[in-house]
């Protein structure tokens, strides 16, 4: 009987300071439920604190392009959107109210949970374009409107699409930035860096070398240079970020897979580098020459660039113009005369156009030189032997060697050319 | 016995000593956020959120879901929530067209006892691609009505009230009462011959009626054929009931082109003319003879008269203002002045 009280005395110690051992460390300083409690409204304050809302970059897939969705969150729990696309809004600037909540599901979880035309018309499973409801596939944009919240701050959130996966950012908007006023000044960026009439770019990365197309778009096509468009095709959507940086959707990594970049800056020449860690890859605009030698554009010299010899030998143009022909000179520029399959510096009298027919030559890249024997079409001629200051004007044209450069390298529509025997004379030309 | 005795008082005193050892560490603070249990007045949805606590939650212990979370429906399908003004308004005309019906037909204990726990609205519809047919509404367990298309809701037509929401409803409770106390076998023994279920939706509905269904759905298997004919019942109209039972006395067969192939309309299903009833099938007596046993189960199941139902959803159906029906929402004082209308 001893023994046994002895045993059950020294099995209820053990159990008694077992249950009782407070040595562990707890590794948080709140359970989960209260951590999570309060991360919600933590990432709820920050969000209604900014008084001016959030840029949202939304991407439905990163197969199609992304936009940037305005909203501004209230502690009502209304969310506003401000959009301007052609799915939310047929590309008119619009503004709609609803709804939001932060919500304790995997982690805290972000989600619009009314309907808001503006937005979930890329979660909406519509077919893109419509079709009979007979046939709808149900997908739609395949978009999100859930998301777990990864990380904020009062400058930046982190969110991950919960249905879909994708990660989508939203930064702060400035207080001072009126939103629709935003959409204007985000197509005047866009306009600046890229333009449709140049729809080639090349993604230069480490040794291999893509033709990028879509950059108006917003969706990049990727084709490795010299390989197959219709097997080596690689899509890409981005989005142009109030910086002038562009953000991939996804990282792009090549066909070999031995580079991965996903944002690009944008820096002071206007080109855009990869800022990804380890990444040496950049954008780069077609090359001045091949640019200025396509046949697709006509260039007028633009006579406010006129600088040095060019300035004087214009002006005495536009007199002699008036002073014979009783007209305003209207342009220089370059052509090429298709009828005779050669290239010409055309002059606009203010009556009518003549040609003078020239040789284009590229020195590499960004080097350009002309020559001419002075043949031209009937109006050319005419004005050749009746003022002798266009005639001058050309022959000072065709006497130099140029340098070429612009102030926009991926979408060069405008292009410098430098004397390279006079540096002082200058003019640029304007893609028509 | 001692023995015995000393051992389960020691093993008592052993559970006892380890947890009465281990209180210390308790918080009196819930680990549960009930906050939301409290309504806010200057929330952006106060007017609906209270309308719905008081007409649903308070007197039906239904919680009227309109704020989407996705895991609240099927992950499967793509879907989008319901727009604030829409919930408002089904909101006001579930009260008027659904649960008024049944308290004033079967007392309001009735829904209470017998009704949905969750009414949740969806958006968009829930397309089956490979079906060509999407859902309109779904009954789990008894519990929770889903209620899909919301957004393209039309207020002020009762026939799309009905085709997308109403109908919908009707049938799905049907499904709920049935499941309750199980429905007479006699109905399901009726058509059992006529039933499709994997090509129900390719069948044309005069035909379906024809051969004894309130639509081409009720011929996809008995428990659908029984709460479609009870929804159909309910929510037609006096001219197309009629309609329905007159195309059920005629015979009809698919129109084919010169190739043989069967014509069909925008939804995909056959046209067919009036010919002879070949089908062998009296489709009004057919159907007729199904409302009947339902009218019967009704009464002896649930001391429900079918007729009156019908009759008060019919005067309703008819009578409805919407302007009218939102003002229980939208006159509720608010702060802030934060409504929406």
């Amino acid at each position: 009987m001893k023994k046994i009280f002895a045993i059950l005395f020294s099995l209820a110690c053990v159990v008694g300071f077992t249950s009782c051992d407070h040595e562990i460390d707890d590794a948080f300083d709140e359970g989960s439920a209260h951590r999570l409690k309060h991360a919600i409204e933590r990432y709820d304050n920050l969000l209604c604190n900014a008084e001016n809302g959030w840029v949202m970059e939304y991407f439905a897939t990163d197969q199609e392009e992304g936009f940037p969705m305005l909203v501004k969150f209230s502690k009502t729990k209304a969310a506003t959107f401000g959009a301007k696309n052609k799915y939310s809004s047929n590309n008119k600037y619009a503004e709609e109210t609803s709804m939001y909540e932060i919500i304790a599901d995997n982690g805290p979880v972000l989600t619009f949970n009314t309907y808001n035309s503006l937005f979930h018309v890329f979660a909406s499973p519509e077919d893109i374009p419509q079709t009979d409801e007979t046939d709808e596939q149900g997908y739609g944009h395949d978009g999100d409107y859930e998301f777990v919240i990864i990380e904020g701050d009062e400058n930046h959130f982190k969110l991950v699409g919960k249905k879909h996966g994708l990660v989508i950012n939203m930064q702060k908007l400035p207080a001072d930035m009126e939103w629709e006023n935003y959409y204007v000044e985000m197509e005047a960026l866009m306009a600046k860096l890229v333009s449709p009439r140049v729809p080639n770019l090349t993604l230069v990365a480490n040794d291999e070398r893509y033709v990028v197309t879509g950059m108006h778009e917003g969706l990049l096509t990727f084709v490795p240079e010299g390989g197959d468009a219709v097997t080596q095709t690689i899509k890409a959507a981005f989005i142009l970020q109030m910086n002038g940086n562009i953000h991939l959707a996804v990282p792009f990594r090549g066909i070999k897979e031995k580079f991965e970049v996903q944002n690009f800056q944008m820096m002071e020449d206007g080109t855009f580098k990869c800022v990804d860690e380890g990444q040496n890859a950049y954008f780069e605009g077609p090359a001045l020459t091949e640019m200025f030698i396509t046949k697709n554009f006509d260039w007028h010299i633009n006579p406010e660039t006129l600088t040095g010899k060019f300035k004087p030998a214009y002006d005495a143009v536009v007199a002699q113009v008036k002073e014979t022909i009783k007209s305003d000179f209207k342009f220089f520029g370059f052509r090429f005369e298709a009828k005779l399959g050669s290239f010409a510096i055309c002059e606009h009298n203010g009556r009518g156009l003549g040609n003078i027919y020239i040789t284009e030559d590229a020195i590499g890249n960004d080097g350009m030189k002309f020559t001419t024997e002075f043949k031209a079409d009937k109006n050319g001629g005419r004005d050749l032997d009746k003022m002798n200051t266009i005639k001058e004007f050309i022959q000072l044209v065709v006497s130099s060697e140029y340098q070429l450069s612009t102030p926009v390298p991926l979408a060069p529509t405008t292009i410098k050319f430098v004397s390279k025997q006079d540096p002082n004379d200058s003019f640029e030309v304007v893609a028509q | 016995m001692l023995l015995k005795n000393i051992l389960k008082s020691a093993l008592l005193c052993c559970v006892a000593f380890s947890f009465a050892a281990c209180d210390d560490d308790l918080s009196s603070e819930s680990i549960f956020d009930d906050k939301d249990e409290v309504l806010d007045p200057t929330s952006y949805s106060y007017q609906l959120d209270k309308f719905l606590a008081d007409t649903y939650l308070a007197e039906y212990n239904l919680q009227f879901r309109y704020k989407m979370q996705d895991v609240g429906a099927d992950m499967n399908y793509n879907l989008v929530p319901a727009s604030y003004a829409n919930s408002v308004d089904l909101a006001v005309l579930t009260k008027y067209l659904w649960f008024e019906v049944y308290d004033v037909c079967a007392g309001p204990q009735f829904l209470k006892t017998y009704g949905p726990r969750i009414l949740h609205l969806i958006g968009s519809p829930a397309y089956n691609p490979f079906s060509g047919t999407m859902i309109l509404g779904l009954a789990e367990g008894g519990l929770k009505v889903t209620l899909f298309k919301v957004n393209t809701m039309n207020v002020h037509s009762f026939e799309n009230l009905n085709e997308f929401y109403f109908k919908t409803m009707h049938h799905e409770f049907s499904h709920i009462l049935h499941q309750t106390k199980t429905y007479p076998k006699e109905f399901a023994e009726i058509s059992t011959s006529y039933y499709d279920p994997l090509g129900w939706q390719d069948r044309n509905e005069k035909a379906t009626a024809s051969l004894g269904f309130t639509s081409n759905y009720a011929s996809s298997e008995p428990r659908e054929d029984f709460a479609e004919t009870v929804a159909n019942f309910i929510t037609m109209t006096d001219a197309r009931w009629n309609q329905l039972l007159e195309d059920a006395t005629q015979g009809w067969e698919p129109i084919e082109d010169e190739y043989g192939i069967p014509q069909t309309d925008a939804e995909n299903r056959p046209i067919c003319k009036q010919v002879e009833d070949f089908d062998g099938v009296d489709g009004k007596a057919v159907i007729l003879q199904k409302v009947e046993i339902i009218r019967q189960w009704f009464a002896s199941a649930w001391g429900l008269d079918l007729d009156k139902l019908r009759a008060e959803v019919q005067f309703r159906q008819k009578n409805y203002n919407i302007e009218e029906l939102r003002k229980q929402v939208y006159d509720i004082p608010v702060e802030n002045n934060t409504n929406k209308e």
